[in-house]
């Protein structure tokens, strides 16, 4: 011990002492304890205690609880962005969406026109300089998509017309988010160039063209252009970028070596949108993306689509979704959200569907029965359901199905849940969000009236349905989807009676008006949001 | 070292209190105990009316848990109850030391009672007015103006008389208690 401990030491003994000879004195001064006080202390109930050491113990428990929470929610916020919003509560991913209107599409040499703040873009083809694009400081989505008349200038000119290292130019633009590529062409090594993309999120590739010999071959002499398949060496470089956590195929064949590459990748949501005649094996692949939280299938096998390979399916009404891959579906083990569309469903695939999840769209299958509610009442968690409903006419069908090859002669529009048959499921619970594709009966929107806690309503294909007025009375609608609807201002002033609903989005819709004219008809509370594809 | 007495909670206080044996057991304890346990606050470094307070709130956790009166365990628990709530209470203010707190207890420990005696015996010796400024000054707690206010002296001859007295009394205590002790052989 050193001196100066030694010294702290022995006056602290000293004082010690002085202070045990002032309490012999104040005990011989000090009278009697306070017995009476103590009893009494002792008798009431025990106070809170105010010590600084509990004190300090419960603000730290509350600092560390909100620590902890705040910490979750920045992950999650991350994970969600990382994600593109797959949150239990709505783990469908997001495509592009515009703002009030779709942009014009930008042409590259336009590039420096923008506004430097531009956050979406759209464009039918990517510049040659990606220094164009990286001007643009908070560009999150691009979407480029070749139309059919540009398509044919780009075959008349011989093809792109780029050296195929367009992709990786990208790298060069930090703050991209979300990427959508349609009709485009594609060669090997823009393929390679996706892996370079880290900072993507979502990604959406629709009908893409092999920009190969092929392409250019046909570009000069006339030819057939293939559609490029998704296979090993996408699902490989989508792996590479690692951040990329939703992924949107659509239109294009799919192999079994795509769908396994991809369990490299952390994916958590994927859409397959009419992949050509999909067989069983290819979709059981989808049993090893382990990862997934969000999947969509729509027309798997091609049977609803006019693919010429596809026409041996189409004729035997016979779906490549079979018991043997829905039940390796239902064993992803994070599945929450399950999409399935333009599909027959019979009763066994529909028994086999997985029981956890929190949403269930079938609203564009067929065959599908009224055992469906015996099913979704095994389904605890289940809070968001799209349900088929008969249309009145083939017609109807056929009119939301625009970009589908119409199928003359069918009576898939009537292979659907009755009215009744629709309400009685939705009476079963209170559901969070509804997707409901063809007529709206009046037993259809007493059900959905009686839905006083639903907060979403998709509505496809509502061409002769009942009036939508019936949204005024619903108290806590605050979105209403219309999908693949032919809207027009008089029916969206039907919606502006519901007094919660805070957004309208307009998704593959037909309108007859300029868009300018469709937004006015809405109250001006109400925010719009329209995707890519809206046909006048 | 202190053994550890878990309370004998074979009767809840607050339930049993209405029973007169009970507070009479109760205040039999606090009497008992008392002086020892504030003693012990006041070596550890509390101030006379934190020794006050604190060693109130020892007791009451102690009939709260049905303490029973059990001699040289239940002064033990007492004095760990006493240290836990001291520390608890000062370890923002500064640092104890526990050990030499510790070691000056056990000095006073085996003869406090003897050592009380003594005082009784030697408080006579001092002066009228001494003993006066030293009942105000540990009894009733007053400070030094107000005792000069009550002896018509100056505050800085009040501390002054108080140092005497402190030595005085010292001296005659030590004294007493070697003769005592002497004597006892």
């Amino acid at each position: 011990m050193t001196d100066r401990k030694l010294q702290e030491r022995q006056a602290a003994t000293e004082q010690a002492r002085e202070r045990a000879f002032d309490s012999l004195l104040e005990q011989e001064f000090g009278g009697e304890p306070p017995v009476a006080t103590i009893l009494k202390r002792a008798q009431q109930s025990p106070r809170r205690s105010h010590s600084p050491a509990r004190a300090w113990l419960v603000a730290a428990l509350v600092i560390l609880g909100v620590g902890v929470t705040v910490t979750l929610s920045w992950y999650s916020r991350l994970d969600r962005e990382a994600n593109n919003a797959a949150t239990p509560q709505d783990p469908t991913p997001v495509e592009v969406m515009w703002p009030d209107e779709v942009p014009r599409v930008v042409r590259p040499e336009q590039l420096s026109e923008l506004p430097r703040d531009t956050t979406h873009l759209s464009m039918s083809l990517l510049p040659a300089d990606a220094r164009d694009l990286s001007r643009l400081r908070n560009l999150k989505h691009l979407h480029v998509r070749l139309t059919p008349s540009k398509l044919a200038k780009v075959l008349r000119s011989g093809g792109a017309g780029q050296d195929g290292r367009r992709l990786d130019r990208l790298a060069g633009v930090p703050t991209l988010r979300h990427l959508s590529m349609d009709l485009s062409p594609l060669a090997a090594a823009d393929i390679d160039g996706l892996e370079q993309l880290k900072q993507l999120q979502v990604l959406e590739l629709s009908s893409l063209i092999e920009d190969n010999e092929a392409f250019r071959n046909a570009a000069a002499k006339g030819g057939e252009i293939l559609t490029r398949p998704f296979d090993r060496d996408f699902g490989a470089a989508i792996a590479a970028a690692t951040r990329i956590r939703t992924l949107r195929v659509t239109n294009m064949p799919i192999t079994a070596g795509g769908i396994r590459a991809l369990a490299k990748a952390n994916l958590h949501s994927l859409i397959l949108d009419g992949p050509v005649a999909a067989t069983p094996e290819i979709l059981e692949a989808l049993g090893e993306l382990t990862t997934l939280r969000h999947l969509e299938l729509i027309s798997v096998d091609g049977g609803l689509l006019g693919w010429p390979d596809a026409a041996d399916a189409r004729q035997k009404e016979a779906s490549a979704l079979t018991t043997a891959v829905m039940k390796r579906i239902a064993a992803l083990p994070m599945l929450q959200s399950l999409t399935l569309g333009l599909c027959y469903l019979d009763p066994e695939v529909t028994a086999a569907l997985p029981r956890r999840l929190q949403r269930l769209d079938l609203s564009r299958c067929f065959d599908v029965d009224k055992g469906l509610g015996d099913v979704v009442a095994q389904m605890p968690k289940l809070r968001i359901l799209g349900l088929p409903l008969v249309m009145a006419q083939a017609q109807d069908f056929h009119r939301s199905s625009m970009w589908r090859v119409p199928i003359t002669g069918s009576d898939l529009h009537t292979r659907r849940l009755s009215g009744a048959e629709a309400a009685a499921i939705i009476n079963r619970r209170a559901w969070q969000g509804l997707h409901l594709d063809g007529q709206l009966t009046k037993e259809v929107t007493d059900a959905l009236v009686d839905q006083t806690g639903l907060q979403e309503l998709v509505l496809t294909s509502t061409a002769g349905s009942e009036s939508l007025a019936f949204v005024a009375q619903m108290p806590k609608l605050e979105k209403v989807t219309l999908l693949e609807t032919n809207v027009a201002a008089p029916m969206l002033q039907q919606l502006n009676g519901c007094a919660s609903l805070r957004t309208v989005v307009f998704r593959d819709c037909l309108s007859e008006g300029p868009t300018a004219e469709l937004n006015k008809a809405l109250r001006a509370d109400i925010a719009r949001r329209w995707n890519s594809r809206v046909v006048r | 070292m202190d053994i550890t007495l878990e309370p004998h909670c074979k009767t809840d206080y607050a339930v049993a209190a209405a029973d007169g044996r009970a507070e009479e057991a109760a205040g039999s304890l606090i009497r008992r105990h008392w002086g020892a346990v504030r003693r012990y606050l006041r070596i550890l470094g509390a101030d006379s009316a934190g020794a006050d307070d604190l060693a109130q709130d020892v007791f009451v956790v102690a009939l709260r848990k049905g303490l029973e009166d059990r001699g040289g365990q239940t002064a033990a628990w007492l004095r760990r109850t006493a240290r836990n709530l001291f520390l608890e209470q000062s370890r923002k203010r500064r640092p104890v030391l526990v050990e030499v707190a510790e070691a000056v207890w056990h000095e006073h420990r085996d003869d406090d009672a003897e050592r009380e005696r003594a005082l009784r015996t030697c408080l006579p010796v001092l002066t009228e007015r001494s003993q006066q400024a030293v009942r105000l000054a540990y009894g009733e707690r007053q400070s030094w103006a107000q005792i000069a206010t009550v002896l018509g002296m100056q505050a800085s001859g009040v501390k002054t008389l108080l140092r005497r007295c402190r030595a005085s009394l010292k001296e005659c205590i030590e004294r007493t208690m070697s003769t005592t002790k002497e004597g006892s052989r």
